[in-house]
């Protein structure tokens, strides 16, 4: 590859940094992440062929700094949950359905807003996944080869995610029209 | 096995998923167009999705950060090429040495290799992965041009949304190994006829090849427990300053000659 590594990852440096504000939710300790998962890509660079692979490896250097910096640490975002779902449930909550607003109206953009803050509010490991699964629009499976989940706690931890945000989106639409803050 | 509810949700989440085309989800969607309840619960779960994208938080990385990285990076640089250097200088006659046995065998090789075919293994590789395809390769169901245009960047680094040729229909969207080089694959359809429409982005600084369009019919003997049946494949490889471009299918070449602009033109992509 003609480019050098430093232009190369300045290209996805926006996007890596937004991953690690969402995986500490600490701006110091994003910034801090993501200078040790550069340095370790710029050992691996010489491996590496094409720019897509080099921004899959940065991704994957990243998810991998955080998991060790956070077990160092006590703290296993990932360790075992028996709180998971086995599998997508057969009900779905008939409440919710059609009370999304449509993309780009006013009460999307509320709802986007309270969206945004949610983030936070979700396990540490689930917001890893959903962030992999759905922002990076990775495959379950490759999620689990970033993790080093099983593919199934992969696929469990994001219908949780998805369905906890899902339920918070409903209740909040429903807070605003009981609650007369209607936009 | 019966699908139900639960197991056609099983199948059919996440709703905005690319997926393998297999029977059982040709099932669970059967079910799905049928059922109001699962219905909704996938498109519920398509906001839900669409909800999780847009509301990101995203941010920009500051221009301190951006120093910093570079000031440490030129210092692991400068770390990692100082023991190099006496490392090079004892290596470097015998390093010198393989290269140039390498790159005589490489030369042998591309010689050969021009000699023996042309262009022919570059239209057969196509051939055999558009057969490989057939029966046996993952193929991943949408006929959303965004999506596929995402699919793309995301495994190949190239945002290119599949071409719209009139008449035809895009289908599914994958991934393939052709000669070593991954690229992507459309496949088209269009009133019972089939086309797979190949995208392989050139390394840069690759030596691009003529632009025409080379049209050829290849005969493929395939066995494999009945499955396969030897056929007149049809296969049109092009090139421009950044990709190779093949459309294969069960046509004749004339008619591949026909469609090749029609999916090289970039007003196509738009």
């Amino acid at each position: 590859m003609a480019q050098a590594f430093e232009e190369l990852i300045g290209s996805f440096m926006d996007d890596l940094y937004s991953a690690a504000i969402c995986f500490t939710l600490d701006e110091h300790l994003a910034e801090e992440l993501l200078q040790e998962a550069s340095i370790r890509a710029f050992h691996e660079f010489p491996r590496v062929q094409r720019r897509a692979d080099l921004r899959h490896l940065m991704l994957a250097l990243l998810v991998s700094t955080y998991l060790q910096r956070r077990r160092r640490q006590g703290h296993d975002p990932l360790a075992p949950d028996s709180g998971l779902y086995g599998e997508v449930e057969g009900t779905v909550p008939q409440q919710q359905v059609g009370q999304f607003p449509e993309h780009g109206t006013p009460r999307y953009r509320l709802l986007l807003n309270w969206a945004g803050h949610f983030w936070s509010q979700l396990d540490d490991g689930d917001r890893l996944v959903l962030w992999l699964a759905d922002v990076e629009r990775l495959r379950h499976r490759r999620v689990a080869e970033m993790t080093g989940l099983g593919v199934e706690e992969v696929r469990a931890r994001h219908y949780r995610a998805r369905r906890a945000l899902g339920q918070g989106a409903a209740r909040e639409l429903g807070r605003r029209a009981y609650g007369g803050v209607e936009a | 096995m019966i699908m139900d509810c639960r197991r056609a949700r099983m199948v059919l989440w996440p709703a905005d998923g690319l997926r393998v085309g297999d029977s059982q989800v040709e099932e669970a969607l059967a079910h799905a167009e049928e059922c109001s309840g699962c219905s909704e619960f996938l498109e519920e779960d398509r906001r839900v999705a669409q909800l999780i994208r847009d509301s990101v938080p995203r941010a920009r990385a500051p221009r301190e950060l951006r120093e910093r990285l570079h000031t440490a990076l030129a210092r692991e640089r400068a770390r990692w090429a100082r023991p190099d250097d006496a490392t090079r200088r004892r290596l470097w006659p015998p390093a010198v040495l393989g290269l140039m046995v390498a790159g005589l065998a490489v030369g042998v090789t591309g010689h050969w290799l021009a000699e023996e075919g042309g262009n022919t293994p570059a239209a057969t590789a196509f051939a055999e992965d558009y057969l490989r395809r057939v029966v046996e390769q993952e193929e991943l169901r949408t006929s959303d041009r965004q999506e596929i245009a995402s699919f793309f960047a995301r495994e190949l680094g190239m945002s290119t949304p599949p071409p719209i040729v009139p008449e035809f229909q895009v289908q599914r969207a994958t991934i393939c190994l052709i000669n070593g080089r991954r690229g992507g694959v459309v496949e088209y359809q269009s009133e019972g006829r089939q086309v797979s429409y190949y995208l392989i982005p050139l390394e840069a600084g690759a030596v691009v090849r003529p632009s025409g369009v080379d049209a050829r019919a290849i005969e493929a003997e395939v066995d494999g427990a009945g499955l396969w049946r030897a056929r007149g494949l049809g296969v049109a490889t092009w090139w421009d300053d950044e990709h190779q471009h093949a459309l294969v299918g069960n046509m004749p070449t004339s008619e591949l000659e026909r469609l090749a602009p029609l999916f090289g033109c970039p007003r196509s992509r738009l």
